[in-house]
């Protein structure tokens, strides 16, 4: 199953991250995909944010618990065909290499794998096959793992006799 | 966890939102070597979020006007070198908030709350605007005759404007001139010691606080091995002046900050925009700080160094 939500409600919860407990299909997920816009990376005044942004959703994830040791977790370069058609490429291919090496080194020991991949799902001009590079993404998602730890459950600030009557039950009887 | 509220002042355009874009993204980003690092993300982030993104484009930074001001921006933060963690908060008061203050004596409740806060004082002033205060020694030089000659004041008229006052009819002489005095004629230096004295009394409550001077659109400044303090008792004397012989209230260091890196308005956008790490733009010159960290005088400010 694939779960996608509109990218206006990542960027939502990343800025109040209170919001983040809402994207309840996130913990569940055997793999989390973050997509860096590869078009917003080759326009030199609109790089930054876009690399800021993915590298923010992973953090925001993280930090409120919606990510952790046990996360499959791949950040896909989307539109590379733009990247390589860009006014100053290596410029950009430069920044996404930096930022790669910083999530790797700020955020990977505190995930169960990160990994970084490059898509053109559809290069109008033919410079790349036709979804170039989903076939290694799709060989990954439908590989068989162990499942992951079950977590425990955090107890529920209780706002009402059914939160109350969920606290008092044992997480062996869900 | 300790909880740290830093109150920023300063006069509209004096860099203070610019200055928040910028460190919101260094610690973010965490691409140069910076003494405080973001601990977690966690809190209402938005406008930090929006105002950092005219930051990255290279554009402006937009103003925060009076309607838009924020009730207070947190960051949770940790020392990168002693592990130390703190909520840095920060008032985001528009600069006509300090004018008001200055011309009607009126502040919000909050703002001397603030002040009650364990944390220090962040003052800005920007390097990249031409001196609004004009002192004896300027008059002396621009009437030619040296500062030993009086000044032309309306108490002592020249023979020429005598003539043009016994010409003038009685009607118009009653007339205000047209350029009436208004409090935005205050030198911008005589309004920031006034905003500094009303710390210094009630309901403001009295003690020694670390106050840094932030200079920001320190990359205009010339010549560049300029030390902050020696341009702040060279641009600002009075400010200087009021800041070394207060010592009882104000614990001062002065720094030059360059949080974007140059004229975004001009051709430098184009190079600023090239380059691979964004807080490669910043600039910070001071006391123990180090070329692109903007953090250096909040750790001053937070009791450290």
């Amino acid at each position: 199953m694939i779960s996608d939500r509109a990218g206006e409600t990542y960027r939502l919860a990343r800025s109040h991250t209170e919001g983040i407990a809402d994207l309840t299909e996130i913990p569940r997920s055997d793999t989390v995909v973050f997509l860096l816009d590869g078009d917003r990376v080759a326009n030199a005044a609109e790089r930054a944010s876009a690399i800021q942004g993915a590298r923010q959703m992973l953090r925001a994830l993280l930090d409120n618990g919606s990510l952790d040791a046990t996360s499959v977790v791949q950040m896909v370069t989307t539109k590379i065909d733009r990247i390589a058609k860009a006014e100053d490429p290596e410029a950009a291919r430069a920044a996404v290499a930096v930022f790669r090496d910083r999530a790797a080194a700020d955020f990977g020991a505190r995930l169960g794998s990160l990994s970084f991949h490059d898509i053109a799902a559809r290069d109008p001009e033919g410079l790349f096959d036709p979804a170039y590079g989903m076939d290694a993404l799709l060989e990954h998602w439908m590989r068989s793992r162990a499942p992951a730890p079950a977590r425990t459950r955090g107890r529920l600030e209780p706002k009402s006799e059914f939160d109350l009557l969920l606290n008092r039950t044992p997480a062996e009887e869900m | 966890v300790s909880g740290l509220f830093h109150s920023i002042l300063g006069l509209p355009r004096s860099g203070k939102t610019t200055y928040l874009a910028a460190l919101w993204h260094l610690i973010d980003a965490g691409e140069a070597e910076t003494k405080l690092v973001l601990d977690k993300l966690a809190g209402d982030h938005a406008y930090l979020n929006r105002i950092v993104e005219a930051w990255r484009r290279c554009d402006e930074v937009p103003r925060t006007s009076m309607g838009a001001e924020e009730k207070s921006l947190s960051m949770h933060i940790h020392e990168r070198q002693s592990g130390i963690k703190a909520v840095l908060a920060f008032p985001d008061l528009s600069g006509e908030s300090f004018e008001r203050q200055f011309a009607q004596r009126i502040c919000p409740e909050k703002y001397v709350r603030g002040f009650g806060e364990d944390g220090g004082i962040a003052l800005f002033v920007n390097a990249d605007r031409p001196s609004d205060g004009i002192t004896l020694l300027d008059i002396g030089t621009a009437v030619g005759g040296g500062p030993q000659e009086e000044p032309q004041t309306a108490h002592n008229p020249s023979p020429a404007q005598q003539e043009q006052a016994e010409q003038t009819p009685a009607a118009e002489k009653q007339k205000p001139p047209a350029d009436a005095w208004r409090p935005s004629f205050v030198p911008e230096q005589v309004k920031l010691v006034d905003l500094l004295q009303f710390l210094q009394m009630p309901p403001f409550e009295r003690r020694r606080r670390r106050l840094a001077v932030i200079v920001s659109a320190w990359d205009v400044v010339t010549p560049v091995s300029l030390e902050p303090a020696d341009w702040l008792s060279r641009e600002m004397h009075l400010l200087e002046q009021f800041l070394r012989n207060n010592p009882e209230s104000f614990e001062v260091r002065v720094y030059g900050v360059s949080a974007q890196g140059g004229d975004v308005k001009g051709a430098a956008k184009a190079e600023l925009l090239k380059l691979s790490k964004p807080s490669l733009r910043i600039r910070c010159v001071g006391p123990n700080a180090s070329p692109h960290d903007l953090t250096a005088p909040l750790v001053w400010l937070s009791g450290g160094d």
